[in-house]
């Protein structure tokens, strides 16, 4: 078990890492790379302790600060560090030093088969695609028989796909912080989610449950909740399992909200994705909102709609195709959808 | 006009053993410099600087005097071609270990052997145009010393 207690003037972290997955997400200058660093001790927190298996690595009262070589702390940086002068074999025997020759070149042909780049053993960093290339440095960084994998996203590339992480997974059973700012990878790959905003953690737990049922407003926002409504609960029905809430420019019906009462200022969330759109002369049913389009946006698979007062709908391009010529427009935001904060 | 062929020699001699001497010296100082924070570390980059705009000549005239060996003239040239060794092999430095340093470090490496097996064979261009200019220093400059 991995645990990083961090506090500086940019952080305030307290970050369980157990074994599996974990994907750090945020948006930049969150101090996800701030965090990684300070647990592969590259850089000092003013306050804190980090725990790296059962040894403390870090302690700010009493001033134990391991030096990185000595952490077993995995690293896997934003900036490509596979050493330009040297093969993919090299690069992994770099990392086996402290193995005899035999035993070396056993693991080096091992990690090589594992990570599919029996190819390329004799290749220089250099020919290879950057995918290949971060999973060439994942593999050296994992020689060391580390007990925590450190990676940072790509600075413009997105090269960490699910194989990848599949690759890890079988190749590493201890705890993983993965920086990545792919949703989508988070929800297909990741055991565990947090998220960081402002050098705070603002949503932590299992991965799909937090993208799904986000705990906070910056949580939804960060995991691509965007129309955010604030509202106030006008009605609680416990017994047909509703909710009314006002908001400014509508009313909406929602699921009973537990614990929470008639009166309380909310905060109401739907994905855009989750928002159905209608032609404005249709019947209104059920949370049915008239809206004014305001403009349009493609999208690689969808066409993204976005509605006066802050509201956005994406829908099928075969959709978009159907109604483009609507006199109005009416969206509907379906009660199970809705997420309230 | 006809060369002074033992005085060409010494002067090469020189230049030689205060490069190498100054290369030796520069290399750690530079890594040091690079790699860790320290207290004087900026006062240290303002006195090699200082030796930087003072001519070998009056590093020579103060220090040295007729009786001494030629080898006390190579010390001097040690002074004399240490800056534009560290200051020229710094920046490379900087550079090669914002990019390969952390990630050699995670990888259980010590400072040595980061040094050996990866700066040294990244950085060796710059830090050889260091030491040339450092040997040419000291050549031109001794040159004057030995012909006054």
């Amino acid at each position: 078990m991995t645990h990083a207690r961090i506090g500086s003037a940019r952080l305030d972290i307290d970050l369980p890492l157990p074994d599996g997955i974990t994907a750090l997400l945020g948006p930049a200058g969150a101090g996800k790379t701030a965090t990684l660093q300070a647990i592969a001790g590259f850089t000092r927190p003013e306050r804190g302790r980090i725990l790296i298996g059962d040894a403390i690595v870090f302690d700010g009262e009493s001033g134990v600060n391991l030096a990185p070589r000595r952490r077993r702390c995995a690293w896997v940086g934003a900036r490509d560090a596979l050493f330009p002068h040297l093969t993919v074999r090299q690069n992994l025997l770099f990392a086996a030093d402290r193995w005899a020759r035999l035993e070396r070149t056993r693991r080096v042909a091992e990690m090589l088969e594992r990570f599919e780049l029996a190819d390329a053993l004799e290749m220089r960093p250099g020919g290879l695609t950057p995918a290949r290339r971060l999973r060439v440095e994942v593999a050296r960084a994992l020689m060391t028989e580390p007990k925590v994998l450190l990676v940072d996203d790509r600075v413009g590339e997105r090269v960490a796909d699910e194989a990848l992480l599949r690759l890890v997974r079988g190749a590493f059973t201890s705890a993983v912080l993965w920086v990545t700012g792919n949703l989508d990878l988070c929800y297909s790959s990741a055991d565990r989610l947090a998220l960081l905003e402002n050098g705070r953690v603002v949503g932590y737990g299992p991965a799909r449950e937090l993208m799904e049922y986000p705990e906070s407003v910056e949580a939804a926002r960060l995991v691509g909740i965007s129309n955010l409504y604030p509202a106030t609960i006008a009605a609680l029905d416990p017994g047909r399992n509703q909710s009314r809430l006002e908001c400014a420019d509508f009313v909406l019906t929602g699921p009973y909200l537990k614990g929470h009462f008639k009166g309380d200022r909310v905060c109401v969330g739907i994905r855009a994705a989750d928002v159905r759109v209608h032609a404005g002369e249709l019947e209104p049913g059920v949370n049915f909102v008239a809206v004014n389009l305001l403009r349009m946006t493609e999208r690689p698979r969808a066409v993204r709609l976005e509605f006066a007062g802050g509201l956005a709908a994406e829908i099928s391009r075969e959709q978009y195709a159907r109604q483009k010529d609507n006199k109005g427009w009416q969206v509907e935001l379906p009660p199970a959808a809705l997420r309230v904060f | 006009m006809t060369l002074n062929w033992p005085q060409v020699w010494l002067s090469l001699r020189v230049a030689g053993l205060a490069t190498a001497g100054a290369l030796v010296i520069g290399l750690w100082l530079g890594w040091l410099i690079t790699t860790r924070e320290f207290i004087g570390r900026k006062a240290t980059l303002g006195v090699l600087a200082l030796f930087f705009a003072v001519p070998v000549v009056i590093l020579a005239w103060v220090l040295l005097r007729p009786a001494f060996p030629w080898q006390a003239g190579a010390a001097v040239g040690v002074m004399a071609a240490l800056p534009p060794i560290v200051l020229g092999a710094r920046r490379p430095m900087l550079e090669l270990n914002r990019e390969y340093g952390d990630a050699a470090r995670s990888l259980g490496c010590s400072e040595w052997r980061i040094f050996w097996r990866v700066m040294l064979p990244l950085g060796w261009r710059p830090i050889l145009a260091a030491a040339g200019v450092g040997f040419v220093r000291v050549l031109a400059e001794w040159s004057i010393v030995a012909a006054l």
